[in-house]
This record gives structure tokens, sequence and C-alpha cells, in this order.
């Protein structure tokens, strides 16, 4: 199964667009691309944490043009390969929005506790991003 | 990279639907050569080659598959019920596989078409889908088989011989039957539960509640044919609805499908009033039906103090009532005109002529509950509207031959078990539907009406 279960964040709110779709309107957020320019952008973007399968990306894709997130954006053939160009619209641009807000919330709230309990306070590009 | 062996690679496509592979296979067989090449590799690996084929599996299970499994259900209850009612001949032979397409067919088909149905609008992953599906599989073999033992055992009993073999084994089937219903309705329910909001509660909600009601639905199943005809008949008309078949196209075939251009309302100034005059009528005659079927007996002349006399009169003038309420549904629905005529009048004139029969025979019958010609006229008149309306809503190929053999199955299948299962218990009843469907066309519609005319208003006046 490709889609991830979707992630939790203090407050009692449930995020359903799960990390790869995260990365999924990350790399869309950018402009148009298609599936495999996605795949690199997500695995380069992640530093390689939410490199996924081709399969994953295809069903991912699925699920979030069936929520409206995303739409094909028409196809093209490069060297015999058929290409399917997607683009992020502005419901997607919204969840990413919220999303972010969510994991900038989680960041804050263990940013809080830590400095709580006196230990030092985690860098920006140090250890694992809030997704990971 | 000349070392690809890209027919490893084309082989996995083959785990996909026809349909699904003509819309997506070469975008999808091109990104995974890409991938391939990129990571230096000539074949998939092990986890490519089995996300493939969930994947591929899980695209089986859409909105077409749904309404197979739902019509195969629809059928194997009402052959039960007919082999068991009136196949009096042929003792085990005759009668087991009957108790089993009832026992353990129907329920499993109904759950497999309600697992494809929430695969198809997203609400389940491909994976707990096709476990989901193994298990209502399962599930339905072993309370087919249970059924067959619980038979064996009474016939068992009554000759005063022990139980042995499927009699003995009756428990046993039955609780693995439960266990494995358990298993699917977590699988079901976690996604469902974790959109609420309830993320890390909702496996253990979720189980909670499959292990209460597996059970209740086991015995359901096992004691209440009818009630998977019911779930089955409302998974295909869910499966039926453009939404759901749109969500299925998308899942089949992802290409950017043009915008159909909508057409424009039709806003027929006779006919809402044709339709408000119409409903209007109905709902009079709904309300007067109402006060009759539940007061009559203090003032019918007929009825003459008889409660069930004038509940009988009373849905004598609800049936008639049901009639306009039919017509100006029709109207409703024809303004838009974004269904075919045939298909809106067709069902509604089948229905009405249900609803006169109906009518016509409370009206003239005794009430000791004998079948008449009327009775059973009616369910299958309403089974014949309900049909057609789903029939001509299924999203079957449009190219092919076959289509038009499968319409005919499933609205066969349909309309007998309609007529068989439900319609003789349920078609009467419906007609106290007549005020509120009258309330529907009254209310409902107006609106979109009224938003339809004001927004070339507002642009003139922009």
């Amino acid at each position: 199964m490709g889609i991830c279960p979707p992630m939790e964040y203090e407050g009692g709110m449930a995020s359903t667009l799960g990390p790869t779709g995260f990365w999924i309107l990350t790399a869309l957020a950018g402009g148009r691309r298609h599936g495999y320019d996605i795949l690199r952008d997500v695995e380069a973007a992640s530093s390689g944490r939410a490199a996924m399968k081709v399969t994953t990306l295809y069903a991912a894709l699925e699920r979030l043009e069936r929520e409206g997130l995303i739409r094909a954006d028409g196809e093209e053939v490069v060297g015999g390969r058929a290409r399917r160009y997607f683009a992020i619209v502005d419901a997607g641009s919204a969840a990413l929005e919220a999303e972010i807000a969510a994991i900038e919330h989680q960041a804050h709230v263990a940013r809080e506790r830590l400095l709580a309990a006196g230990r030092p306070a985690v860098q920006p590009g140090f250890g694992r991003a809030a997704l990971a | 990279m000349s070392g690809l062996d890209q027919r490893r690679f084309r082989r996995l496509m083959l785990w996909y639907p026809r349909t699904w592979r003509r819309g997506n296979g070469d975008v999808l067989l091109s990104l995974m050569l890409d991938d391939a090449e990129r990571t230096g590799r000539s074949r998939p690996t092990a986890a490519e080659a089995r996300a493939a084929i969930v994947h591929g599996l899980g695209a089986r299970l859409g909105a077409t598959t749904a309404m197979i499994a739902a019509s195969l259900a629809i059928l194997a209850t009402a052959a039960g019920q007919v082999g068991i009612l009136f196949l009096t001949g042929g003792g085990q032979a005759v009668h087991e596989p009957m108790l089993f397409a009832m026992t353990g067919l129907a329920p499993a088909a109904t759950g497999i078409a309600l697992i494809a149905l929430l695969r198809a609008v997203g609400l389940l992953g491909d994976g707990a889908a096709l476990i989901a599906v193994v298990c209502s599989a399962a599930a339905g073999a072993c309370s087919g088989l249970a059924g067959i033992g619980w038979a064996r055992g009474f016939d068992a009993a009554d000759a005063g011989l022990p139980q042995t073999g499927l009699a003995a084994l009756t428990l046993p089937l039955g609780a693995a039957g439960i266990l494995l219903t358990a298993v699917a309705f977590a699988l079901l329910l976690t996604p469902a539960l974790r959109r609420t909001g309830l993320a890390s509660a909702a496996s253990i909600l979720a189980v909670v509640v499959a292990v209460i009601a597996a059970p209740i639905t086991g015995t359901i199943v096992f004691f209440s044919p009818g009630t998977t005809a019911v779930v089955a008949i409302a998974v295909l008309v869910a499966a039926a609805l453009p939404r759901v078949r749109g969500a299925r196209r998308r899942d089949h075939a992802s290409a950017p499908a043009p915008q159909q251009p909508r057409p424009a309302a039709h806003v027929s100034a006779s006919g809402a009033a044709l339709s408000r005059v119409l409903a209007g009528v109905a709902l009079i005659g709904g309300a007067a039906g109402m006060t009759w079927a539940f007061a009559g007996a203090a003032w019918s002349p007929a009825a003459r103090g008889d409660d069930t006399a004038a509940m009988r009169e009373g849905i004598v003038i609800l049936a008639i009532s049901m009639i306009p309420a039919l017509a100006a549904l029709g109207v409703v629905l024809r303004r838009s005109r974004r269904t075919a005529a045939r298909d809106v009048w067709i069902p509604v004139i089948a229905a009405s002529t249900g609803f006169a029969a109906i009518a016509g025979d409370y009206a003239v019958s005794d009430g000791r509950g004998d079948l008449t010609v009327g009775w059973v006229g009616g369910a299958v008149a309403i089974g014949v509207a309900l049909a057609w309306w789903i029939v001509a809503r299924m999203p079957v190929g449009t190219g092919r031959g076959d289509a038009i053999g499968i319409r005919i199955g499933v609205g066969l299948g349909i309309v007998l078990a309609y007529a068989l299962v439900l319609g003789l218990a349920l078609t009467p009843m419906l007609a106290f539907g007549a005020p509120v469907v009258a309330l529907v066309v009254l209310i409902l519609p107006w609106r979109r009406v009224s938003r339809a005319t004001s927004v070339p208003a507002a642009g003139r006046a922009a």
C-alpha cells in the first residue's frame, strides 16, 4: 500500500495528507512536474528520507487527484517514454499551508519541552526533520 | 541503460486491470524504467514488484467491481430464497447450495462490494482493501458451511442421530466466520476513524467496534438474508452514483479528462409550475392518507372502528398520492436534462404502476394477507423501477457488446431480488413516503432554480 498513515499533532487534530502527500505537494508547489521529476525532487528535497517507490508515488498522486488537491496537466512522450504532468491546485496549496502550520506547531511544542527540561534547543538543520 | 530488461517491468503491468493499463500503463511503466535506469537496475526489485502487485490488484476494486459484487449478492439471495421456498423436491442436493448462496455467497459478495466501494471513493487503501476482501470471502465460506452444518444438525437432532461432520463443525465455522468478519471490519473502520481525528486511538476503537459488530452482523446475516440484500442494494445504488463512478474512472484512467461543459439548467416555468402543483396534490393526499391511516377508524364508515381496516384505507390514499409525487419528481429531474427522458420516465411510470396496483389491491382485497396479483404486481413494478434506475446509471463500458447483457442480467437480478425478498413486505409501506417525496420536490429544487436563474442576472448587472 502506497499511502502513508496520517500524522497527528498536539491539539487532537490529525492530518490526512501524510508525509508522501506533503512532499508531493511541496514538489508541485514549485510548478508543474511529471512523475519522475516529482520522484527526484522529493528525494532531493527530503535528503533521501522521503524517497518512495514508483507505485507509492503513483498511488499518492491518484489519491491527491481524487481529493482535488492536484490535477493532471498534460502528457508528452520523451524518448519513447510517456510522461504525465501534474499541477497543484488552490485546494492543494491550502492543504500544504495547513500542513506546514501543523508541522510548525509540532516543532514549537517539541522545542519548548526541550527548553523546559534544560536541554539545548534543536538547531535548524540538525537532526531529523519533523516529518521524517 | 542497454541492459534494462523491459519485459520484467511490462509483466508487472498485467496485475492492473485492462482499462487502468489503457489510461495509465505507459506512464507508470516509463516511470519504473526511468527509476531503474537512474538506480542502475535492470529489473524490478522484490519490493517494487510487491508494491505493483498490491497496487494493481487494488486498482481492480472500483465502482464496477462494487456493482458486480452487489449484483451477485442480490442474485444469490434471490436464488436462495426462490430455491428454498419453491423447490420442494431434491432434498439436501438442492437445498444446501441454496442455503450456501444465502448465508455464504451473498454476505461475502456484499462485503466485497462494500470494500470495493470504500476503496473507489478513497476511504480505503489498496493493501487494507485486499486483506479485507480475502477475509470477507473466507468469512462467507465459513458462514455458508456453518449454515449447511446448522441445517444438517437440525435434521440429525430430529432423527435422534449424533452430530457429525459439518453439523459438528457448525459452531467452530461460525466462530471463524465472525473472527474473519471482525478483522475485515477493523480494516474498514480504522481509516474512517483516523479521518475523524482519532489518529492514535483509531485502531483500538476500530477493533473494539469490530469485535462488537461482527457477531451481531453474523447473526443478522445468518437469520435474515433479506438484510444482506438490503445492504447489497444500498451499495449498488451508491456505486452507481456519478460521483463514485467519476472516482472509478479516475482510478482506471487518470488521463486528464476534458471538462464536460455542463448543460445550462433548463428552467421551464411551465415545468416548474407543473411539478409544484403535482407535489402540492401529493402532499395534501399524503397528509390525508396519513391521517386516515392512523385515525380513520373513528370516522370511516367502512372501517367501523377497525384500526387495521382504516390503515388499509389510508395506504390506498397514500399509494394514490404517490403517483403525482413521482410525476412531480420526474418533472424536476428532467428539468436539467442531464438524464435521458426514458431513464427518468420509465422508472417513474413503473413505480406509479406499482403504487396503483397496491392501491387497487388494498381497496378490494380482504386484508387476510394472501398473495394477490395486485400485491405481487406492485412489488414487481417497483422492482422494475428500481432496476431501471440503477442499471441505466451503471458505468458499464459503452463500446462493448456484453454491456447490454450485463445490464439485463443485473436488472433482472434486482427485479427478482426486490420482488421476492423485500418487495412484498416493503412496497405497501413505501406509500407512506408520498408526503416526503412531495416535500422534497417542493423545497429542494427551487433553490437550485433560483441560483441558476440568478447567475445570468448578476452577470448582466456586472
